[in-house]
């Protein structure tokens, strides 16, 4: 008998070959490797689909998609260099909400003297989750852009989109962000029942036609806001939809975290089907000169294979760790094959010591 | 009622109110529920235990054995332990309703059985006369006080003799908390330390 039968696949297939999705969330804690695998799901995806455009999107201020890539990406989608119907976006909630607070401050008070100018910026600025906002407004966007009707869409600049790939910030605000949807739900919707109760009282203390105008656009405005975001709820807890990638090392409280951030999420109703385990050694030592590494490595089996028992109803796809780091869009490439066809060292341990010079 | 019998039983009375004081309200119904849900036939009340019970069983294996050793049957336990904590936690907001309801019965035993008897005690025995002063031992006026509110000058009744218990029970209260609070040390005199030059 053989559980070998019953265990999934160890690849990314489900997600690089589901037809239907819309976002793939791919996340963990700092420094295990979600830039590189974020990027490795973009580029397997915009490979399997040639015809189909892609966007990866990251909310991290230190520019890691630019480092990934070799390649200068800011807050307007970019094609990636050598990959046409891939996009990179890194936004940046500095100075998104710099120019949110402009925006709200021309609006309120043109005077450039005024004492109270920097007040607004600086008040926003500080706002705990402020950065998950900017992110979540970029995703509204999206949705907008794409379940709008074909030949509805005012901008013609605005691309739909097959797939959205988000490199989700390592702080652990992830969470927070997925959370997002159902609270603004809930919020939208108390502001909306106050509004309504309290409207008739507001008209009758008067402010005249222009205030009550502004009051109604208000409203539709936060209306619309709303319809959004109960849309991306729905989204976000659509498995065909949208799915969660946690990327992890072979260490205990990596997986410790990898354990909590899984129940968080199926607590969100969001689908992790997949589960991806970088920089392994594989270093046997039959083959391997180095005893730190096989002393590393039979530490990291052992947790293996634990997880293999954890997380037997999951895809566990097996990374390793390779010589250098995985930057430039040959590297990754080469990297994100084993995404899709499992890393055998004894066929393809060249690639550790294979990876091409930054240029 | 005889006088001797009903001051015996104001006194018990006054104790009782006294120990309860001490103990405190919220302290007797904590254990009179504790020990309700101990023995009631209820059978939500058995599934709480029941989960309290799986808990603390399913903590003690987890802390046998080394998460990095076994980390998969550690992880196993943890989802059992979030599972069931977050069971005994619905069922801890249902009972907390039926506590709060018990708590309210045993508040009104407590008042019944020794608030409400004083009370009535109070008013049937308004005029009866439970000691006589011998005149002289005292200045008139406070022989009219201590006659209040219905006695002739002279007499005590039961309202002034109840006072007077209580404040010397409350006096009494004051002694025996002070003894068995903790020992203040008494302030050493810190040692001058000479500046090194």
């Amino acid at each position: 008998m053989s559980d070998l039968d019953f265990a999934l696949e160890p690849t990314l297939e489900s997600v690089v070959l589901h037809d239907s999705l819309k976002w793939v969330f791919v996340g963990g804690k700092g420094g295990v490797g979600k830039t590189t695998t974020s990027c490795s799901v973009a580029i397997q995806l915009a490979m399997a689909h040639p015809a189909e455009e892609f966007l990866l999107i990251s909310t991290d201020p230190a520019h890691n998609l630019s480092d990934a890539f070799n390649q200068k990406f800011g807050k307007d989608a970019k094609k990636v260099d050598g990959l046409a119907n891939l996009s990179c976006m890194e936004i940046d909630p500095e100075s998104g909400m710099a120019d949110m607070a402009l925006q709200a401050q021309s609006q309120f008070n043109n005077d450039p003297n005024d004492p109270l100018g920097g007040m607004f910026k600086d008040m926003t600025g500080s706002i705990p989750g402020i950065d998950e906002a900017l992110s979540f407004m970029e995703v509204l966007k999206h949705i907008k852009t794409q379940t709008a009707a074909p030949g509805a869409i005012a901008d013609v600049a605005a691309i739909t989109y097959k797939t959205i790939i988000f490199d989700t910030a390592p702080t652990g605000h992830t969470l927070r962000f997925l959370q997002l949807p159902s609270t603004l739900e809930k919020l939208l919707g108390k502001v909306q029942t106050l509004s309504n109760k309290f409207a008739p009282m507001l008209s009758m203390l008067g402010g005249g036609a222009a205030q009550q105008q502004q009051t109604q656009e208000m409203l539709a405005k936060l209306t619309e806001i709303q319809s959004q975001v109960t849309e991306a709820n729905n989204q976000f807890q659509n498995p065909e939809l949208t799915t969660f990638v946690p990327v992890c090392i072979a260490e205990f409280l990596s997986l410790y975290e990898t354990e909590r951030l899984i129940q968080e999420l199926i607590s969100y109703n969001m689908d992790v089907t997949s589960i991806v385990v970088n920089q392994l050694l594989f270093a046997d030592s039959t083959e391997d000169e180095c005893k730190r590494c096989v002393a590393r490595w039979a530490m990291q089996k052992k947790y293996l294979s634990q997880m293999d028992e954890l997380y037997e109803d999951y895809h566990l796809v097996k990374m390793p760790l390779l010589g250098k780091e995985v930057r430039g869009l040959a590297n990754l490439k080469k990297f994100s094959k084993y995404l899709l066809t499992p890393y055998d060292p004894v066929v393809n341990g060249g690639l550790v010591f294979d990876l091409e010079d930054a240029k | 009622m005889q006088s001797y019998t009903l001051v015996i039983t104001v006194l018990f009375l006054l104790l009782a109110q006294l120990a309860v004081k001490l103990v405190t309200k919220d302290t007797i119904q904590k254990k009179l529920w504790a020990q309700y849900v101990r023995f009631s036939p209820s059978s939500q009340l058995k599934t709480y235990q029941a989960k309290a019970a799986e808990i603390a069983h399913v903590v003690k294996e987890k802390n046998a054995i080394s998460p990095q050793d076994h980390y998969a049957r550690w992880t196993k336990l943890n989802r059992q332990f979030d599972k069931l904590t977050k069971e005994k936690a619905e069922l801890e907001s249902e009972l907390a309703t039926r506590q709060a309801q018990f708590a309210k019965y045993v508040s009104y035993a407590i008042t019944a059985s020794i608030t409400a008897p004083l009370w009535f005690f109070r008013y049937q025995y308004r005029k009866q006369v439970f000691f006589y002063i011998e005149r002289g031992v005292f200045p008139a006026w406070i022989d009219w006080c201590l006659a209040l509110p219905f006695m002739a000058t002279g007499c005590v009744g039961l309202t002034i003799w109840s006072a007077v218990v209580k404040a010397v029970l409350g006096q009494i209260e004051v002694m025996v908390r002070f003894m068995l609070s903790e020992e203040v040390q008494k302030p050493v005199k810190v040692a001058k330390v000479e500046e090194v030059k």
